[in-house]
């Protein structure tokens, strides 16, 4: 094996790979990549598994001698970082990678490739084609509001839905609950009344059978680093056990969380009678001021919200009290306390695109339900955060 | 036989304040609000009490009393500190030391430091000591309980030292007016006159069963102090008997809904309160001051020992509207608990949606 790439054509992709490799790798040999390069194509293929999620990405490289070899991640990565901006020469020594540029030379030894997990590249020409732009918008809107609880696997993914005329991504740790609907097409958002047909997330109506999958967050991570903006198609392909996404030059094969995503729809459908409306950047800067002295456990936070008084505060056995009283702020509804935890509702309002944000809020036991304020033209995005009780 | 010391310092936030300012000395000092801020007299000197003015009394009346007098705001983080070189002055004695405010405490001197047996010499010590440290002055009363050294305390104030004993107990709680015993207020005391009970002596000839039925449980506390009974014991660990906040409103209120309000906004100082003390309560009360500064305080237990926001504002509303005479005006609402436990710890739960 020998080709010659560019350093920054290859780091870029190698910082991305990395994040693949598991720091607890079930075996030795996925601690490493696995690199091919195909003399015929031109191409270097680099593969990173945790056996989970598998991701290749493949470059245009000139291939002098084509060749298989398995080296370890972390070492690849630190040694090609550290080199010169300028043309890297990587060949295959017997059981050495050696990797040259300029005047700098390592021999790095070798793993044995035949160890690593075959992958069979997918056949993407029945992929469905989904608009990656709005795919990266729906993951970035629902997956902060995955569990971290390994007790409940369901809840570590995004349970993503595709359905007539609308896809739906939601994701709820109990504690927390994020959902985005966007339509299917242009079609179907036309159809239903409105103009807007930049947010539709496939090209041609939809005739598959119904599908809802689970991804785990992992991937979804993942594919949220390699987006660009640039381009807008994204393949994806369903298996029984798995997703395959074509994007880039990436290929990304990630298990998917095979149960049935628990109904948190019921809880969204709480009537709350009390509405706030106010400047979400500030509300966010007053929340994170109060919530220097929270308490570290609970993180609470609360809202005294009334026509004539809003006021923030916090309290800590530890440390001490703090409030702020806020000015700017519309409230139609009856005078209400309710407390919650600010690390969550500030995952939520990171969420919100709009310069304004709806608060509508019940009694101190009540959720909370938080909403772009005015609501987005044709893409329905809801938040829900359950108080804390004190 | 215990050793009781009971220390009151003399006109305490007002001495301080003449020893920061030595121009104030022979003034008329009241500590407190100023007359025109509807705030109340904290304390005053030896000068202003010949004027008729006391703490609590509103600093207005106290002005129109004693025009000449000089209003100064109170600096309690200075009394604190004061008062936290005293306290280490009665721990050089004892363990036992129960403070009952910045200004005054109890100490049981049965067993001292010093091993010395004449608690009057201890009074004595402790009296030197704080001027020594301080430059103010106290009154020190001397007993074999709880209640007769606060008596003693007061007989020969400012700084006096008095000693009750068991051979003049009979003696000089006899001659005192009713109105000096610690425990009768204002109200019972004009209720006792009315019964022709004047002083001590007419109190201790009154029947048990006449005390009880005419003052209740409070009635078998005057007849045993009466014949020097006390077992109280000095109390070093202070646990609060009960929480409060109250709000003397910028102007008198009679409309029920900006009452409620102000009632919702006590109610959440008072969960904050609770909730940063970790304690739950059974008990809850409210106080109204109308504008003719009568008060009256009513209390009725709670369901369950809980620190919820609901269920206190719903009783505390209840007690309200139940207790309001609503053709009179409002000056101060307070709410508070009672009753409590520290043991139920008040933690935040996290709610979650049933998944």
């Amino acid at each position: 094996m020998r080709f010659a790439v560019e350093k920054s054509e290859l780091i870029q992709h190698i910082q991305h790979l990395s994040s693949i490799i598991s720091t607890k790798a079930a075996s030795p040999i996925l601690t490493n990549y696995l690199i091919e390069a195909d003399e015929k194509k031109g191409e270097v293929k680099i593969t990173a598994t945790d056996l989970k999620i598998t991701s290749v990405v493949i470059l245009n490289a000139a291939v002098s001698e084509g060749g298989i070899i398995a080296v370890s991640a972390n070492y690849f990565n630190s040694i090609i970082s550290q080199m010169p901006d300028s043309v890297i020469n990587i060949w295959q020594n017997e059981d050495l990678l050696m990797i040259q540029c300029n005047k700098i030379d390592f021999n790095i030894l070798c793993a044995d490739y035949t160890l690593f997990p075959q992958l069979s590249l997918p056949n993407f020409e029945n992929a469905t084609l989904v608009n990656a732009e709005t795919f990266h918008r729906m993951i970035s809107k629902t997956v902060f509001a995955v569990s971290t609880d390994v007790n409940r696997p369901v809840l570590t993914g995004v349970c993503w839905k595709i359905m007539e005329k609308v896809n739906l991504m939601a994701a709820t740790d109990g504690r927390k609950v994020a959902e985005i609907i966007v339509p299917n097409t242009a079609a179907s958002a036309t159809e239903s009344g409105e103009e807007n047909i930049d947010e539709s997330i496939f090209d041609a109506p939809y005739s598959e059978q119904y599908l809802e999958k689970i991804i785990p967050v992992k991937a979804l991570n993942f594919l949220q680093k390699i987006y660009d903006p640039a381009i807008k198609e994204m393949k994806v392909i369903f298996e029984r056990n798995n997703i395959i996404f074509g994007y880039n030059n990436y290929i990304v094969v990630s298990n998917i969380i095979d149960h049935n995503y628990p109904e948190y729809e019921k809880a969204l459908l709480v009537e709350l009678p009390h509405r706030l409306v106010l400047p979400k950047e500030s509300l966010m800067q007053s929340i994170r001021r109060v919530a220097l002295i929270a308490p570290e456990d609970s993180g609470r936070v609360k809202f005294d919200v009334d026509k004539d008084r809003f006021e923030i505060s916090t309290f800590n056995k530890e440390t001490g009290e703090a409030k702020e009283i806020i000015d700017k702020y519309e409230y139609s509804g009856a005078v209400t306390s309710i407390s919650f935890n600010n690390k969550y509702m500030l995952s939520i309002l990171d969420a919100i695109d709009t310069e304004q944000v709806l608060i509508k809020l019940g009694d101190s036991k009540d959720p909370i339900l938080i909403f772009n304020e005015p609501p987005l033209k044709n893409q329905k995005i809801t938040f829900l955060l359950m108080p804390l009780r004190t | 036989m215990k050793k009781i010391i009971h220390i009151d310092m003399d006109a305490y936030f007002a001495s301080i304040e003449i020893r920061e300012d030595p121009s104030l000395k022979g003034k008329c000092v009241i500590v407190g609000g100023l007359p025109d801020s509807r705030g109340v007299v904290a304390t005053c000197s030896y000068e202003a009490r010949k004027y008729g003015i006391h703490s609590g009394m509103s600093s207005y009346q106290a002005w129109k009393l004693c025009p000449q007098a000089v209003f100064v705001p109170g600096h309690f983080k200075l009394y604190k500190e004061v008062s936290e070189q005293i306290r280490s002055i009665f721990h050089n004695y004892t363990v036992l030391v129960e403070p009952v405010s910045l200004d005054e405490a109890y100490l049981d001197v049965t067993e001292n430091k010093l091993n010395e047996p004449d608690a009057v010499k201890i009074a004595r010590l402790i009296k030197q000591d704080i001027w020594n440290t301080t430059n103010l002055t106290c009154s020190a009363g001397v007993s074999y309980n709880k209640f007769l050294a606060k008596i003693a305390s007061e007989l020969e104030k400012p700084d006096g030292l008095s000693v009750i004993t068991e051979d003049n107990t009979q003696e000089i709680l006899f001659s005192l007016p009713i109105e000096k015993f610690f425990g009768i207020g204002k109200v019972t005391a004009a209720r006792m006159k009315k019964m022709g009970i004047k002083n001590g002596e007419d109190l201790y000839k009154q029947d048990l069963s006449d005390l009880i039925r005419n003052f209740g449980k409070a009635g078998v506390y005057y007849y045993q102090v009466l014949r020097g009974i006390d077992n109280r014991e000095v109390i070093t660990e202070f646990e609060p008997k009960t929480v409060s906040c109250e709000n003397t409103f910028d102007r008198d209120l009679d409309e029920v809904n900006e009452i409620l309000t102000e009632l919702k906004q006590l109610i959440e100082r008072l969960i904050n309160r609770l909730a940063l003390k970790g304690i739950t309560a059974k008990n809850i009360f409210i106080k109204i001051k109308y504008d003719n500064f009568e008060v009256i305080t009513r209390s009725c237990p709670l369901p369950e020992p809980t620190a919820d926001r609901t269920i206190l504002y719903e009783n505390a509303e209840k007690l309200l509207l139940a207790n309001w005479d609503n053709s009179r005006k409002i000056r101060l609402l307070g709410v508070g608990v009672g009753k409590l436990d520290s043991e139920r710890i008040v933690k935040d739960v996290q709610m979650e949606i049933p998944i």
